[in-house]
């Protein structure tokens, strides 16, 4: 294992940063030389230009006089007149003078919009350098490659000599040696002893990580290994550039885990290659066929007993060893014990393996629970056997989508409605918001049966997985048995009960990413002061808050909590202090009775500061406002902020627009009460992690990883509402698969639900939330390009938007703190990158503009 | 038996399964609210019933509540304690409920002991008429929904799973900050396929069944109302397809039910007829993000989504709105499709303050729209002057005495007994409507001249003064209930 992260350590440390030279990019030489080339034609066409008269008429004259400039018309806008592409658009190679169809030309390239970009007399040399760049483009490649496979050349050139000095039989490369020709074809050199193919040699270039980069080295290569082994070859990879280093750890362990010689160009040259040529052709050659027989053997016996031994093997004790040793470190998922002395292989829970094939046998419901409660290491809570049923109780293991505790039920009943519905009915007693139950049971389901079974779940309260012997075997060969048992949960299982999305209330700490610097400041702050979190609907306030509370209560803070959702009114607000902090108030309550109620609560417990949190307090402000006390204002506001400054309790509130705009004008008297703390977007870490890990807890493989993730940043930019609602979707549509087996994600799957109207509809409602059309106005129009404050009152102006101009930098600040606009080196540009996409989906501006 | 009113009784083979249903369902087991939209007669209710049968199937606690059977109550307390026990009598608990004031506290009271699920299906959600109680009802329930996130499994809160159905406009029937609707899971109600169409006509025994299948289908859609009455008007008629035109026919001219509440509902709010309207002109219009109204065409079914477009739901309703003057498209003569008109609905006449006058006024233009559809263009354009009378009447008696005596400072039908310049009830027409355009200032208001003569067409000596046929006084018929309606916009 060291030695595994060592090699990694020091392949990761050589990788080159940079593999392309500047002349790689642009090749600067031939575009001058052929902007050289071309002095008349570009002075025509130049003088063309600088008469101001882009009309037809005055192109077809030009073009009758010089139709050498015609090549540069073509260029300027990106027509290759050398292919088939000019035909292809209708437009001739060439013009010629005095023809029909130069004038037919002209007025086409006017059409196309020759006018737009010849407008204000541009220097026609530096418009077609440009066009000479995007020519040079496709040549970039090419280019770039042709140098890579010299270098390469060179590298096994000088390493089949240093490799031949210490050999004794001669290493040479000899395609033929390798029959087979497709395998060929994915090796730049095949080397080989005489005829015997030793080695296979191929490259891996990558200037950036992305999806299929990432599934080149986690897949495409190692399975490359595999096929390899079976002509007893090692492959030999040369692999470079930035996206290895921008790799993830686990991409990159899967590469050095499944390719036999990894190593980065620096490393070849270093000696790595020469090394790797000898030890190919003197050393224990890739599994051979006589091997993959052994591999079979050992397989075989291992399915019937619980270990097998060199001296079962029919080979030498040695050879018996080796191939011991080899199966089991390439079948890493299984669970197998090799002692040092490398005699005997067995199964790690040898006994969990025999017991659970002697259930195949013969079941017995006691026995199963038991096996797979050792299984997943979890405690049995409580079990009843009637007749030869078993219902148990079980601690659930402590991932997604497992609640707190999980029914089973074992018995050799087979699977029927009456039977699942009753266990169904047992779990959401006995583990109430369980989405699974688990049926243990002999036999297991074929395929036809799972699917019936599948889309029978839709109508139980719970998924009911059956866990057949076979299963249960399967679980206890397994490293980790929890991601079999997963795998069965993704086969079966109506997903929608799974997904452990919360899309419509406060998540729970299993699912509360980030946040870090929002939290430090409220608990930094509460000593001595009170805070207003400012959010819009659905950024993640009251899960928040829901963190804060224990927080706070492990600082030592005495909490009391109120949901303000649905407190209109002084009176509906004591209500809730009655209700929820038990406190006796008068029927009707007047804000001057705050102070008491702080002083009630204070004297429960003395020693600790009262903290009082109000979830969405606007509702409550709204009535604050309209209605007063006596002569006094806002009056019960007026009494929080007088609790706080005598520091007899600090408040933490939770709101939107009501209570932002009160902090928020320097007129109003609580303009500075309590410290903001604007939440918006999550942050990318956050919000990817959000995304990822309960699909990854799911056992949900998804290749393309970074692409993945920056496109649903994109989708998203962690509003933590969407990147849930995106992620359940995504569940969603997994549950349309009838082929459960290896369930993965890609990009492609990730476009199908974005692309969606709903998606988009969601995006914008979301993002969007209590916005006034004026703002929805004027993110329409800082979507369209950033723009300074200054720039955006003038816009506004024009375009009739209902606002005064004094008003907009109000509703600038508001979409701000919904996170749909940011402002970036005195520009207001869009946050959410993904909203000029969104309304692009719609047929027409946003209701906003018709109201 | 084809089934035309009420929801298709479970026992009934006449009931196509519905996606929507079924996406119902799972969403419920899945622990989700649900919010189901979709237009009337849409089989919403029919949904709940197969539903509620499912999920009891299932072993589940499930409570179907009606709010349209909502009983005139006293109080909010009453109300809560109705829901309460409509709640215990659908779980079969039957238990004596008293008044609650929370909805959570009514339920705990009726729920049934345990950990399982309670599920409460609430039909026609937006049956409780006073706007304070709605927002108090649904603001407790919303309560419910946010406790679900701080209470143990078993809680009751983490146990009630709700489904609202029922054809409004979520965020106008309840502030936004209670809204339920806003934690539940959308579901739509879909069209019939033409698959189950075609099983429909299968199961009513036609003859011609594919045939007949695609010309309901090309003609409404799915929409299952209006397939079922087809299928009724053609079964057991010999000839099935002359049967099916004739039904068809009957359709685009209005007279249903279905279509004439479709189209008030539209015509009840300004913008939602003139984006019908614009439709109607462009034969679509482009979907606008964010715009409730578009949202909520589609769901009273006029309108739905194609790609970014809003477009007619099914050519029946396009045709209707394109023959209907109320949209913007005035018939031509010859051989152009009679007009098709609807009354005005009863809220466009809140401005009259008198109720016995508003109710004449109202059932005056309702029985003008009547008379039109039964062939009788002279009657109908009474019914309007009769209409515009009441509305004249009631604005005069709604002014103050010296405002009284300005406006009868302009009556010229002055000399008779019965005449009162204080009392305007006494006054001629003619002399109410010169009065109440004295007090109006003219220019903000168009007293129509042209309504008062074709009312008076209705005496025989008059309308042959400048006779016209009854057949050829359609024009006059859909520019009567336009002055009307411009009438009542405009009047203070």
């Amino acid at each position: 294992m060291d030695d595994l992260r060592s090699r990694i350590d020091r392949f990761t440390a050589s990788i080159s940063s940079n593999l392309l030279a500047q002349d790689d990019f642009v090749d600067w030489d031939a575009i001058e030389h052929r902007l050289s080339s071309l002095p008349n034609s570009i002075k025509h066409l130049q003088d063309f230009v600088d008469t101001g008269d882009l009309s037809a008429d005055a192109l077809y004259a030009s073009l009758n006089q010089h139709p050498g400039t015609y090549e540069l018309l073509l260029d300027l806008l990106a027509f290759n007149n050398k292919g088939p592409q000019v035909d292809k658009w209708g437009l001739p190679p060439t013009v010629e003078r005095g023809s029909n169809r130069t004038r037919w030309v002209a007025d086409q390239l006017m059409y196309i919009g020759l006018d737009r970009l010849l407008q204000n007399r541009p220097d026609v040399q530096s418009l077609l350098r440009v066009a000479e760049i995007y020519k040079d483009s496709y040549r970039r490649r090419f280019r770039s490659g042709k140098k890579l496979e010299e270098r390469v050349s060179e590298l096994i050139r000088v390493a089949l000599r240093e490799a031949n000095e210490r050999l004794e039989d001669r290493v040479a490369v000899n395609a033929n040696a390798l029959s087979d020709v497709q395998l060929r074809r994915a090796l730049v050199r095949v080397l080989a002893v005489g005829n015997r193919p030793i080695a296979g040699i191929a490259t891996v270039f990558q200037n950036q990580s992305g999806g299929r980069q990432q599934r080149d080295l986690s897949a495409t290569y190692p399975a490359l290994q595999q096929r390899l082994s079976e002509w007893g070859m090692a492959l030999i990879l040369i692999a470079d550039g930035q996206g290895l280093r921008e790799a993830s750890d686990r991409t990159i362990n899967t590469l050095f885990e499944g390719v036999r010689f990894p190593m980065t160009l620096n490393q070849a040259a270093d000696g790595l290659l020469a090394s790797a040529i000898a030890e190919a052709s003197t050393g224990a050659a890739p599994e051979s066929i006589d091997q993959t027989a052994l591999s079979r053997l050992i397989e075989e016996r291992l399915r019937v007993a619980p270990s097998v031994k060199a001296g079962d093997l029919p080979t030498s004790e040695t050879e018996a060893r080796l191939a011991l040793a080899r199966y089991a470190t390439t079948r890493q998922r299984f669970s197998l014990s090799l002692p040092s002395t490398g005699e005997q292989l067995e199964w790690t829970r040898a006994a969990d393996v025999q017991e659970a094939r002697s259930l195949k046998l013969l079941f017995n419901a006691e026995r199963a629970l038991h096996i797979f409660q050792r299984l997943l290491g979890v405690e049995v809570l409580k079990e009843q056997k009637t007749g030869g049923v078993l219902d148990a109780e079980l601690r659930a293991p402590e991932v997604q989508p497992f609640a707190e505790k999980l029914f089973v039920r074992a018995g050799l009943a087979p699977v029927a409605p009456e039977l699942t519905r009753e266990i169904g009915l047992h779990s959401i007693e006995q583990a109430p918001g369980s989405s699974v139950a688990i049926y243990l049971t002999q036999a297991a389901l074929d395929e036809r049966q799972i699917a019936a079974h599948r889309k029978a779940q839709i109508y139980l309260p719970t998924n009911v997985i059956v866990v057949s012997a076979r299963l249960l075997e399967m679980m206890a060969e397994d490293k980790r048995p929890l991601d079999r048992l997963m795998e069965a949960v993704l086969t079966q299982s109506d997903l929608t009960k799974v997904s452990p999305f919360i899309l419509s209330n406060a998540t729970p700490n299993r699912m509360f990413y980030g946040r870090e610097s929002e939290t430090a400041v409220v608990l930094s702050t509460v000593p001595t002061n009170s805070v207003a979190l400012l959010g819009s609907r659905r950024m993640g306030k009251t899960s928040l808050i829901r963190k804060l509370q224990s927080e706070l209560a492990e600082a030592n803070f005495r909490v009391f909590f109120g949901d303000c959702q649905t407190v209109r009114t002084w009176n509906d607000f004591a209500d809730l202090a009655r209700r929820q902090w038990n406190v006796d108030l008068p029927a009707e309550f007047r804000p001057a009775l705050v102070d008491a109620l702080v002083h009630e609560l204070q004297s429960r417990c003395p020693d600790a500061p009262v903290v009082i949190i109000l979830d969405e307090i606007d509702q409550l402000l709204d009535w604050d406002q309209s209605h007063s006390q006596g002569s006094v204002p806002e009056a019960f506001f007026r009494a929080c902020r007088a609790v706080s400054q005598a520091g007899q309790a600090q408040f933490v509130f939770s709101g939107e627009r009501r209570i932002a705009n009160k902090l928020w004008d320097p007129q109003s008297p609580h303009w500075n009460f309590c410290r903001e703390v604007r939440l918006t977007q999550l942050t990318r870490t956050a919000a990817t992690a959000l995304l990822m890990q309960p699909l990854e807890a799911m056992n949900i493989a998804i290749p393309e990883l970074d692409e993945f993730e920056a496109e649903a940043w994109r989708h998203t930019s962690g509003h933590p509402q969407i990147v849930q609602y995106l992620g359940d979707r995504l569940i969603r549509l997994l549950d349309q698969r009838t082929d459960r087996k290896d369930l993965t994600l890609t990009v492609e799957d990730l476009e199908t639900v974005t692309s969606t109207f709903e998606f988009a509809e969601h995006y914008l409602e979301t993002y969007w939330g209590q916005a006034t059309s004026a703002e929805r106005n004027i993110s329409e129009i800082i979507a369209r390009q950033p723009l300074t404050i200054a720039q955006l009152q003038e816009v506004v102006a024009c375009e009739g938007v209902q606002l005064d101009a004094s008003s907009v930098p109000g509703a600038v600040r508001m979409l701000q703190l919904y996170g749909v606009i940011e402002e970036r080196e005195g520009e207001l540009t869009l946050r959410a990158e993904w909203f000029p996409e969104a309304l692009n989906r719609f047929g027409g501006a946003s209701a906003a503009r018709s109201e | 038996m084809t089934v035309l009113h009420g929801p298709v009784p479970l026992a009934s083979n006449d009931y196509a399964e519905r996606v929507f249903e079924i996406r119902l369902i799972q969403e419920l087991q899945a622990g989700h609210w649900v919010l189901v939209l979709g237009p009337r007669q849409h089989g919403k209710t029919s949904a709940l019933l197969r539903v509620q049968e499912a999920l009891r199937g299932g072993g589940m606690s499930v409570a179907l509540v009606d709010l349209q059977r909502l009983p005139p109550v006293p109080s909010y307390a009453s109300l809560v304690g109705w829901f309460a026990s409509s709640v215990s009598i659908s779980l079969g608990v039957a238990t004596p409920v008293e008044d609650y004031t929370d909805v959570f506290d009514a339920l705990e009271h009726v729920a049934p002991p345990g950990n399982a699920p309670v599920t409460v299906l609430i039909d026609e959600a937006s049956n409780i008429a006073n706007s304070e109680w709605r927002n108090a009802f649904f603001g407790q329930i919303r309560a419910i929904s946010s406790q679900r996130g701080a209470v143990p499994e078993g809680h009751l809160a983490r146990r009630l799973r709700f489904a609202f159905a029922g054809t409004f406009r979520p965020e106008q029937l309840v502030a936004e900050a209670n809204s339920p609707f806003n934690v539940c899971e959308r579901v739509e109600t879909d069209d019939l396929t033409l698959d189950k169409v075609t099983e429909l006509c299968q199961l009513a025994g036609v003859g011609e069944v594919q045939n007949l299948a695609q010309s309901i289908f090309s003609e409404v859609g799915g929409q299952p109302y209006l397939v079922q009455r087809l299928l009724a008007n053609v079964q057991g008629r010999q000839d099935e397809p002359a049967a099916l035109s004739s039904s068809i026919e009957e359709l685009r001219l209005g007279q249903s039910d279905h279509i004439t509440n479709l189209f008030r509902k539209v015509l009840n709010e300004p913008v939602l007829r003139d984006i019908v309207a614009a439709v109607v002109a462009a034969g679509s219009v482009p979907v606008q993000a964010g715009n409730d109204d578009h949202k909520y065409l589609t769901v009273l079914g006029i309108l739905k989504v194609s790609g970014n477009q809003l477009v007619f739901r099914n050519r029946l309703y396009a045709t209707i709105a394109a023959n209907s003057p109320q949209f913007g498209q005035v018939p031509g003569g010859g051989q152009a499709p009679r007009a098709v008109i609807f009354p005005l609905p009863e809220p466009r006449f809140t401005k009259v303050a008198d109720i016995q006058l508003r109710e004449i006024a109202f059932e005056a233009q309702r029985g003008a729209v009547a008379s039109y559809n039964a062939g009788s263009q002279r009657l109908a354009l009474a019914g309007f002057g009769t209409a515009m009378e009441a509305v004249l009447l009631d604005f005069l008696k709604r002014q103050s005495a010296q405002q009284i005596a300005t406006a009868s400072g302009e009556c010229k039908n002055t000399g008779g007994p019965w005449y009162d310049a204080a009392n305007p009830e006494t006054w001629s027409l003619a002399d109410m409507m010169r009065g109440a355009r004295k007090l109006t200032q003219q220019n903000n208001l168009d007293i129509p001249e042209n309504l008062r003569e074709w009312r008076n067409a209705i005496h025989p000596s008059v309308a042959i003064k400048n006779f016209q046929p009854d057949a050829a006084l359609g024009g006059e018929v859909y520019a009567g209930i336009g002055l009307v309606d411009i009438l009542l916009r405009d009047l203070p």
